[in-house]
């Protein structure tokens, strides 16, 4: 799901200023990082979805059908099929998507209602939408539970055709229309996932939660305008004109959803990267911006699949929206993701905001298409890892002192911003499911800031390649699976040692817990001086202690994960400073790592300036 | 096309402004450094008023932060927690006091400037205050009729800004930028104009009447209006930009309080410039030339 704010990074143990010139070296230096080319599945997936749906764009009416071949994995037969209907989450103001998100998301507000209507549900052959339950929840009509008549015997396959109407919404969550500009997501009826058990993961359409669904074989054939370009999951693999409209084809294996973004006007830029074509659709006037989005696309599909595995699919399409359409940006599906920024481009200024949308988006590729778990009870498993991701990308891009802020006064290290969100709210645990969330707020904190915080700390701490080989080693084992928290721990175990879910991953993601450090307490007598560290929160990380002795020579010494710490140092001490390097971004507080004198920074002179200047604007 | 016109599409009832002589106006600039230096003592009082007001707000900033931060030095690594801190404390108590500061040099602001003006215009400091304060009454009104109409002329200019923002028509995005970006030229343009009419009828206002300072400072504009921008643009240049110098603390307070006194002396010498030009408004320098009957040829 989305993302828009600033952005990310790590840090080196030695800061040290970066000439202009040398900071685009970075995008260099990935290219020789370049992953060797990976392959789908040899076999077919379970499933097969072939989704037709013709497109009225006065009425923004998507008239289609959907028929599935559904086979079932499950270990015992089925007595029901469960579908997601997701459009009628704008129905009106009593769905669940409407009350958990308040009929906004990331500001901009509900402007008028959607719907999908079925007109029919023929299983095997025979009508069976007058015997399907449409209401779940009260008030929420997001799905819909068809008992079948003779169960599914495990192995056997179901045949589904379901026709429907879907009334797009106007954009501002995700799916919908902006003037001509419209995004079809989620616009059809679509299985919920299939657990091993038999049972079926169903929930409604949630604010902050969507993507939980079976790999399949998906096909999408969609009846356009003539003269409209469209971008959709997958390859285009037959393409037809009917007098004003005009037919296409997209087919994609291995996938669990399909969507499609058309307007009369996108323009198109093409790029490769290996085997892969990359396609930038972008509106009028955003050319400049589109190379850079190809640019940053190519530079992360090289640095993801060198540590996550490569990227497997022939294809990826970067939707650029327009001015007005902000509902849908920055929002991914399998082999396609829209992203966000202005139609400046921005390569050589300091604001990282739209390299970080793309590379988050495109992270999602590896977190959420290929290693699919479910987004509505472990969203850290998707949002959580793709916003660490996310920031070690772009401090790669850009730096790690300037992945979030690049001015040539102000360098702001993009997980220090995600550190301090983290701890905006007293919220749930990272790995609290989606409803648990109390809004948007709490949920961006924990889910994004909390988690990439975690794993930035233990890259910083126990070393970025390792941390990477961990993530690797999880999605390359459950590429193309449906992977739990469980599943996460046991590759870090297998990297680290068990001692990691134990003591680190689990307290800090699951029991919410910090590793706080406060200093105090510097005294200096006769004996030498001494000093007091506390720690707080159960996260055990190790750390390091800078003292400025009184001559000005300074030192660093490392500190254990104890929890007090009385030090005793040799002579007389100025200052003394823990954690000098940043590298625990589990830590609410940094003002309380340093004790000592307070090094003046002509604050009060440039205070007095700023004051100045403006008083004199007014005054005589 | 038109033939050439004698006269001016002027109406009839707008007075006609005097012709502009160019060496006077030269002459009227190089004598504004002179009147600027023999008045330092006052312009230096002035400063001295401002940088008194300017140091409540940042003195309660400064304060706020250093309790925020504690010892650790105000930097990258430590900002985003100093900002989280302080915005319960420090920076809301220096927002508050940044605004009384304002108000009190807003109030202050007409008899200061009329002082000053008095200075630059000769009298000895004692004199200068006296008739600063005596003329700051029509001064009152001549400022709230600029600022009245300034506003009304920049609500009439914005209306197009207005309009082409709101056309959301069309995808592209970059063109409607650049279109509300070129609208904003006018209004931008006449809100400066505004300011330097400001100053040109308050330095009237030492002598004349409302209307007649509202006048005199309209057609002195011609005059004044570049080096007003001049003088604005070097002072901005003087301010914001040499906050970011990454200089140590001493140096800072060097170099800003030497830049800041710069621009309150640049500022003296443009009111002292305004004072010479409209003292000669309204005085015909050139014979009026006799008006003639509007000619259009028959078949052109
Ligand atoms: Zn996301």
């Amino acid at each position: 799901m989305p993302r828009v704010r600033a952005a990310p990074a790590s840090r080196r143990s030695t800061p040290e200023p970066r000439p202009l010139s040398v900071r685009l070296a970075p995008l260099l230096l990935l290219v020789a990082a370049a992953p060797a080319a990976a392959q789908l599945p040899a076999d077919p997936p379970a499933h097969r979805y072939e989704v037709a749906a013709s497109l009225d764009p006065e009425a923004h009416v998507l008239d289609g059908s959907v028929d599935i071949q559904f086979r079932n994995t499950a270990d015992r037969p089925l007595t029901e099929l469960l579908f997601h209907l997701y459009m009628n989450a704008f129905a009106d103001d009593e769905t669940v998507f409407m009350r958990e998100s308040s009929g906004q998301l990331r500001g901009v507000g509900a402007a008028g209602r959607g719907s999908i209507e079925l007109e029919s549900l023929r299983v095997d052959g025979m009508e069976r939408l007058h015997a399907a339950d449409g209401e779940l929840v009260e008030g929420d009509r997001t799905q819909l539970s068809v008992p079948l008549v003779t169960p599914l015997e495990p192995g056997e396959t179901v045949h589904v055709e379901v026709t429907f109407v879907t009334q797009l919404p106007p954009l501002f969550a995700r799916a919908g229309y902006s003037g001509e500009f419209h995004v079809g997501a989620q616009f059809f009826p679509k299985l919920a996932k299939l657990e091993p058990d038999g049972s079926w993961a169903g929930f409604p359409y949630h604010g902050n939660g969507e993507f939980y669904a079976d790999f399949a074989r998906y096909a999408l054939v969609l009846d356009l305008p003539r003269e409209w370009p469209v971008g959709a999951t997958g390859a285009l693999v037959d393409e037809r004109t009917e007098g004003s409209r005009r037919i296409v084809r997209f087919e994609q294996a291995w996938v669990h959803d399909t969507a499609f973004v058309t307007a009369p006007w996108l323009e198109e830029l093409t790029g490769t990267e290996g085997d892969v074509r990359i396609r930038v659709l972008h509106p009028p006037g955003y050319g400049s911006a589109a190379e850079r989005h190809l640019e940053v696309t190519r530079a992360s599909l090289r640095h993801f699949g060198s540590y996550l595995g490569a990227y497997p699919y022939a294809q990826l399409t970067v939707i650029v929206p327009p001015r007005g359409a902000e509902g849908g940006a920055g929002m991914e599906y399998p082999t396609l993701f829209l992203t966000a920024g202005p139609w400046l481009a921005m390569p050589r200024l300091p604001f990282v905001a739209q390299d970080e949308v793309t590379a988050h988006e495109l992270g999602h590729q590896w977190f959420q298409g290929m290693v699919a778990s479910d987004e509505v009870t472990h969203p850290m498993l998707d949002e959580g890892l793709t916003e660490w991701i996310t920031g070690d990308a772009l401090a790669a891009l850009h730096g790690p002192e300037r992945s979030g802020i690049g001015l040539p006064f102000l360098a702001l290290d993009g997980f220090e911003i995600r550190r301090v969100w983290s701890f905006g709210k007293p919220g749930h645990p990272p790995a609290a499911p989606v409803p648990d969330f109390d809004g948007s707020g709490d949920y961006g904190a924990a889910v994004y800031g909390r988690t990439s915080s975690v794993m930035e700390t233990v890259a910083r701490t126990w070393g970025r390649e390792k941390l990477r080989s961990a993530l690797g080693h999880y999605a390359e084992r459950h590429r193309f699976g449906h992977p739990t928290p469980a599943d996460l721990y046991a590759s870090f175990d297998a990297i680290y040692g068990p001692w990691m879910s134990r003591r680190v991953l689990r307290p800090a993601l699951e029991g919410n817990q910090r590793a706080a450090l406060h200093l105090a307490n510097l005294r200096t007598d006769d004996a030498g001086s001494t000093v007091d560290l506390v720690r707080l929160g159960e996260v055990p990380v190790p750390t390091r202690l800078r003292v400025v002795r009184t001559d000005g020579s300074t030192e660093t010494i490392p500190l254990p994960a104890q929890r007090f710490f009385h030090g005793r140092l040799e002579g007389g001490v100025r200052s003394a400073r823990v954690d000098p390097g940043r590298q625990n971004l589990l830590d609410p507080d940094r003002l309380d790592d340093q004790v000592g004198e307070a090094r003046s920074t002509g604050l009060l002179a440039r205070a007095l300036h700023f004051f100045q200047v403006l008083v004199g604007s007014v005054g005589p | 096309m038109r033939p050439s016109f004698p006269g001016s599409l002027r109406p009839s009832f707008w007075p006609e402004a005097p012709e502009v002589d160019p060496e006077r106006t030269r002459k009227n600039r190089r004598a504004a450094w002179a009147d600027a230096w023999r008045a330092r003592p006052t312009t230096f009082a002035i400063h001295l008023v401002g940088l008194g007001l300017a140091s409540w707000p940042a003195w309660v900033l400064r304060n706020g932060l250093r309790r925020a931060a504690g010892p650790a030095p105000i930097e990258q690594g430590v900002l985003l927690d100093v900002l989280r801190q302080a915005k319960t404390s420090g920076v809301l108590a220096a927002t508050l006091a940044a605004f009384g500061a304002l108000a009190v040099a807003l109030a202050l602001s007409v008899p200061l400037q009329m002082t000053w003006m008095a200075a630059l215009g000769g009298a000895a400091p004692r004199d200068a205050l006296r008739r600063g304060l005596r003329r700051s009454g029509v001064a009152m009104a001549v400022s709230v009729a600029v600022v009245g109409l300034t506003a009304v002329m920049v609500a009439v200019c914005a209306i197009p800004v207005y309009v082409v923002h709101a056309a959301t028509d069309g995808p592209d995005a970059r063109l409607h930028d650049l279109l509300v970006l070129a609208s904003l030229v006018i209004p931008l343009g006449v809100s400066l104009m505004g300011l330097a009419w400001l100053d040109l009828a308050r330095a009237a206002a030492l002598r004349h009447g409302t209307k007649e300072s509202l006048k005199r400072g309209w057609w002195s504009l011609r005059d004044g209006g570049g080096t007003f921008l001049w003088v604005l643009g070097a002072r901005l240049a003087l301010g914001l930009p040499l906050l970011l110098l990454p200089i140590p603390p001493l140096a800072a307070v060097v170099v800003l309080q030497l830049a800041a006194l710069a621009g309150t002396f640049l500022r003296s010498r443009w009111l002292a410039e305004a004072r010479r030009h409209v003292m000669e408004r309204g005085v015909p320098v050139v014979p009026r030339a006799p008006r003639l009957p509007v000619v259009i040829p028959a078949n052109e």
